[in-house]
């Protein structure tokens, strides 16, 4: 097999004797862009955390480029090259939108502790910033409190940060989630071009996103990994169908 | 001999008292999120109240006046202060009941002076329940020890067997479904909190006749009551229980031990018997006040949840 | 706008430098003991204004601070190892160190915990100061002297006062700096989100910790310089009003506001030295005002304050209207109908009243209180106390100084402001 960033083998989750997930192995190469679909209540959600490091698998591992991730604390995971968004956005409403997007630089540099703002890396840490916000066409809006955007744009900022620490595994929590039709086309392409080179993994509700943007699909029913294929394959398969009889996208 | 069972029993009820104030400001925290600072303010309220009221309605009238009024100051308090502030944020409620903290035991000053009063127990009420050996045990104290066991109980079933009590367990889990089948979940935090301070002022007006009645009450009482809840898990009601005995045991058995701090560690060998003398001649009695932090430091480096607390960061 | 801001701070900086010229002694030492209030008032801030950490226990890290250097200026006495001037930084470096220990334990929980755990903390070291006599001086406590430096002599007031004022200006650029800073920043990032600044790879524990400390180090050096003024330390110093005092200071002067702290120490400090004298019960007023303040007014005074800029900045008021006038009157009338309440209670209830009553054979002598005797009985004294308080207080919310309490609102929705944490 080609590269493996995310190796996820045998992992099970429960809480308490609640079984949420069984029997997940699943491999994700380097560059590919995978969706994670299912009906409500499939455990996408609870996958996700496990991958992201919330909590810890109950059962089998986690590989992220060949080290163990499953059960280290956030930061480590961010350090190990992970890096992710939430379902309800998580920007820092009262710092402005450049600050928002340094934060996620700065540690990127090695800038954690600095008390001072001088210095060539510095000079680095203004320049990828600005161009992180050029490429979120975000420069406009560069100096407003990022609590005083729309919410797509927002959207936009959160993703801007998970990409901006320089992780090369984005995950990325139903990024679309409450978008109009036309702003979900303007964040796929988005999306698309921010997380160019590097893998990703979306929950998402969305089809056409899905099939917009995905190189591979992996269906979750019931706690389980039903089948994994293309877009095309998934959206052939009988089985996946009947899963979905009723749901329809979101 | 005698000592050691005088010693446990004194610890068992003061643990008991402990935990009478305790339970109330756990429940409440793992209820509706508050960190009443205020909480033991309410203990020295119902002290006071129950000391004005006994001249006039006798000592039982006193402590029946001192729960209801403290009850009803924790109602008004909540319903209509920190009600208001919850808007604002969590904290925020927590800044108004340090606030209310602060503004009680001035108010008490304000009223009765900043000495302590001369609240006691009745002639009536101070004979012996029972002789250990030599020593006779009072009966007041194992009034206060039966009272917060009868406490316990009475809600414990409340909650466990009645249908008030359902609805009340369903709010704590899950408040806004309890809400959409209908019933005023405000209503019952607001009354869930004036039990709690009930409990307290409870605990006060029976507590300060025999232990000192002073504005200082709140304060040394109080620090000891946070160390309880953060022992036992903020939240679990059985957690208090267990913490609350284990500190009220630690520090009145400790009274008893002869040994200074630096003997303990001369014996181990970390220190010389001369510094042990001269700058660490502390008793290990006189260390019953430290203790109860110790054990928190303890608690908090190897199991943060408290005993019985849930993994709530 | 910003100009006149910095006129402002010229002004007062010019006003604080003649001080001891055109002032007295009892001025001077009024000054420091603001100024040392200002800066405990401002690193506590650090720590709750910047990273929305509630510590309710500060005044341990003032008192070790107190101490400390009470031991290094009986060591300079002996035989000087350490210029005086630069005597504050053993206090903040005594702060530093109990801060970092400290901060490590507090910070393994969030919230109410950290504030429960920062309490009983504060108790511990309180008790530890009360039973260990032969470190902390028992009830009398310990004493010490100033030592000259060089060119520098140390035994007057206004020498002191130089040197507190020094330190007070170092202090506030330190802190400034340390805001703006990008440190400031992920500080700043931590109180709003902590989730999201640990998934952008920064160790929160490791920063809330630091912030700690340093916070601690600028109260160990309000304390040190406490030492330097008093010659003096003594065990109360740990005591619970210390803590509460200096969150008094900061939520009335307002932490959101970088100078709010400072503002808020001034006022209470002041406060307390002019109103021990005038009332037995200026703490009480003084919970009061607190209370009063986390309720209509959360932003404190300092908020208030750049609120109004903004607003008149943004054209929607003039800087003073009418509007002011019938607040500040409706201010008054509150507080004097309070006055009449707490001092006329607090009078009948005092030992020394009733000593009065028994000996004068059951008359109840008439309370003299601004001039004006106030009979208890007279039903004209608790009116004029209630209306005067109540109708004072009514005049405000309707004007809307205060925010509406919840219970008194109606159609419209007040604004909420306020250091609005969403957890």
């Amino acid at each position: 097999m080609t590269d493996v960033t995310l190796s996820l083998a045998s992992v099970a989750k429960s809480f308490g004797i609640v079984r949420v997930l069984e029997a997940i192995d699943l491999e994700i190469a380097r560059g590919e862009r995978h969706a994670l679909i299912g009906p409500n209540g499939a455990g996408k959600s609870t996958l996700f955390n496990l991958i992201s490091g919330a909590f810890a698998p109950t059962s089998g591992t986690i590989t992220l480029n060949g080290s163990t991730i499953g059960g280290l604390v956030p930061h480590k995971i961010n350090r190990a090259g992970l890096g992710r968004s939430f379902q309800i956005t998580h920007v820092f409403d009262k710092l402005t939108v450049r600050e928002n997007i340094m934060l996620s630089v700065m540690g990127r540099f090695g800038k954690r502790w600095s008390l001072l703002r001088r210095g060539p890396v510095w000079t680095d840490i203004g320049r990828e910033t600005d161009a992180i916000l050029e490429g979120a066409n975000l420069t406009a809006r560069a100096h407003k409190r990022a609590g005083d955007l729309a919410y797509s744009e927002q959207r936009a900022v959160e993703i801007c940060m998970t990409v901006g620490t320089g992780a090369d595994l984005i995950l990325l929590d139903e990024p679309t989630a409450g978008m109009s039709r036309e702003e979900t086309e303007h964040v796929i392409t988005f999306i698309r071009r921010m997380t160019e080179g590097r893998t990703l993994v979306m929950v998402e509700h969305d089809m056409d996103v899905v099939f917009n943007l995905a190189d591979r699909v992996s269906v979750l029913v019931n706690g389980r990994i039903l089948m994994t294929g293309t877009p095309a394959e998934i959206r052939a398969d009988a089985r996946v169908r009947e899963a979905y009889l009723g749901e329809g996208a979101h | 001999m005698e000592t050691v069972v005088v010693a446990l029993l004194n610890g068992v009820i003061y643990g008991l008292l402990l935990f009478m104030i305790s339970s109330g400001l756990t429940l409440i925290f793992g209820m509706m999120g508050i960190l009443n600072f205020a909480h033991a303010s309410f203990y020295m309220l119902g002290a006071y109240l129950a000391f004005t009221a006994v001249t006039i309605f006798g000592f039982w009238g006193g402590i029946l006046i001192g729960t209801l009024g403290v009850a009803l100051i924790g109602f008004v308090c909540e319903r209509y202060l920190l009600r208001h502030v919850r808007s604002f944020g969590h904290v925020q409620e927590l800044l108004l009941t340090f606030g209310l903290f602060f503004a009680f035991e001035e108010l008490v000053k304000l009223f009765y002076g900043p000495y302590a009063v001369a609240y006691s127990v009745p002639e009536s009420l101070r004979f012996a329940a029972f002789t250990i050996g030599d020593a006779s045990y009072p009966f007041f104290r194992v009034l206060i020890g039966a009272t917060a066991i009868v406490m316990f109980a009475a809600i414990f079933c409340l909650l466990r067997f009645t249908r008030i009590g359902l609805v009340v367990r369903a709010a704590v889990l899950n408040p806004d479904m309890v809400r959409a089948l209908g019933y005023n979940v405000s209503a019952i935090f607001s009354a869930m909190f004036a039990v709690g301070a009930g409990l307290a002022g409870l605990a006060g007006a029976m507590g300060g006749a025999y232990y000192t009645t002073s504005p200082n009450m709140a304060t040394e009482l109080g620090v000891i009551v946070f160390v309880v809840v953060v022992v036992g898990g903020l939240g679990s009601v059985g957690g208090a229980l267990i913490a609350s005995l284990l500190i009220g045991i630690l520090v009145n058995a400790v009274v008893y031990l002869d040994i200074t701090f630096g003997q303990i560690l001369a014996t181990i060998g970390l220190v010389s018997q001369k510094t042990a003398s001269d700058l660490l001649a502390v008793p290990l009695s006189s260390t019953a006040g430290v203790l109860p932090f110790l054990l928190m430091l303890l608690v908090l480096m190897f199991r943060p949840q408290g005993i019985a607390g849930d993994d709530r960061a | 706008m910003k100009s006149i801001f910095y006129i402002l701070i010229a002004a007062l900086a010019g006003f604080l430098i003649v001080l001891p010229y055109v002032g007295d002694l009892a001025s001077q030492n009024l000054a420091i003991k603001v100024m040392i209030a200002a800066i405990f008032a401002l690193g506590f801030n650090l720590l709750w204004g910047q990273a929305g950490l509630p510590s309710f226990g500060h005044a341990a890290y003032y008192g070790i601070g107190t101490f400390a250097t009470i031991y290094a200026m009986e060591a300079i006495d002996k035989g000087g190892f350490l210029p005086t001037p630069l005597l504050p930084l053993v206090g903040a470096a005594a702060g530093f160190a109990f801060g970092l220990i400290a901060g490590w334990f507090a910070t393994i929980r969030t919230g109410v915990y950290f504030a429960m755990i920062t309490v009983a903390l504060a108790e511990l070291v309180s008790a530890i100061a009360v039973k260990w006599e032969s470190v902390f001086g028992g009830e009398s406590g310990l004493r010490s002297i100033r030592s000259d430096w060089g060119p520098f002599a140390f035994q007057t007031t206004t020498s002191v006062y130089y040197l507190t004022l020094v330190w007070a200006i170092l202090v506030m650029l330190f802190l400034y700096w340390l805001q703006g800073s990008p440190f400031g920043l992920i500080v700043r990032g931590i109180r709003e989100r902590e989730l999201r600044v640990k998934f952008l790879g920064y160790d929160a524990r490791k920063v809330k910790t630091l912030v700690f400390a340093v916070s601690a180090a600028v109260s160990g050096l309000a304390g040190a310089l406490l030492a330097i003024s008093d010659e003096s330390a003594n065990m109360v110093l740990f005591q619970g009003a210390g803590s509460a005092f200096v969150v008094l200071n900061t939520v009335i002067g307002g932490a959101n506001v970088f100078f709010g702290p400072v503002i808020g120490a001034a006022l209470t400090t002041c406060f307390g030295y002019f109103g021990a004298n005038l009332s037995h019960f200026w703490m009480f007023y003084l919970g009061v005002a607190f209370v009063a303040t986390v309720l209509f007014a959360p932003e404190g005074i300092g908020g208030a304050i750049v609120e109004r800029v903004r607003q008149v900045r943004a054209g929607e008021r003039a800087p003073l209207d009418l509007s002011d006038v019938v607040n500040l009157a409706a201010l008054i009338l509150a507080i004097v109908g309070l006055i009449i309440l707490v001092e006329v209670t607090g009078t009948i209830c005092s030992e020394s009243y009733r000593a009065a009553v028994a000996s004068g054979q059951g008359v109840w002598p008439a309370v003299r209180l601004m001039g004006l005797s106030f009979n208890p009985f007279s039903p004209l004294t608790w009116i004029a106390g209630v209306g005067g308080l109540l109708l004072g207080t009514w005049v405000l919310l309707k004007q809307g100084l205060a925010k509406w309490p919840s219970f008194l609102r109606r159609a419209e929705l007040a604004h909420p402001v306020g250091t609005g944490e969403t957890k």
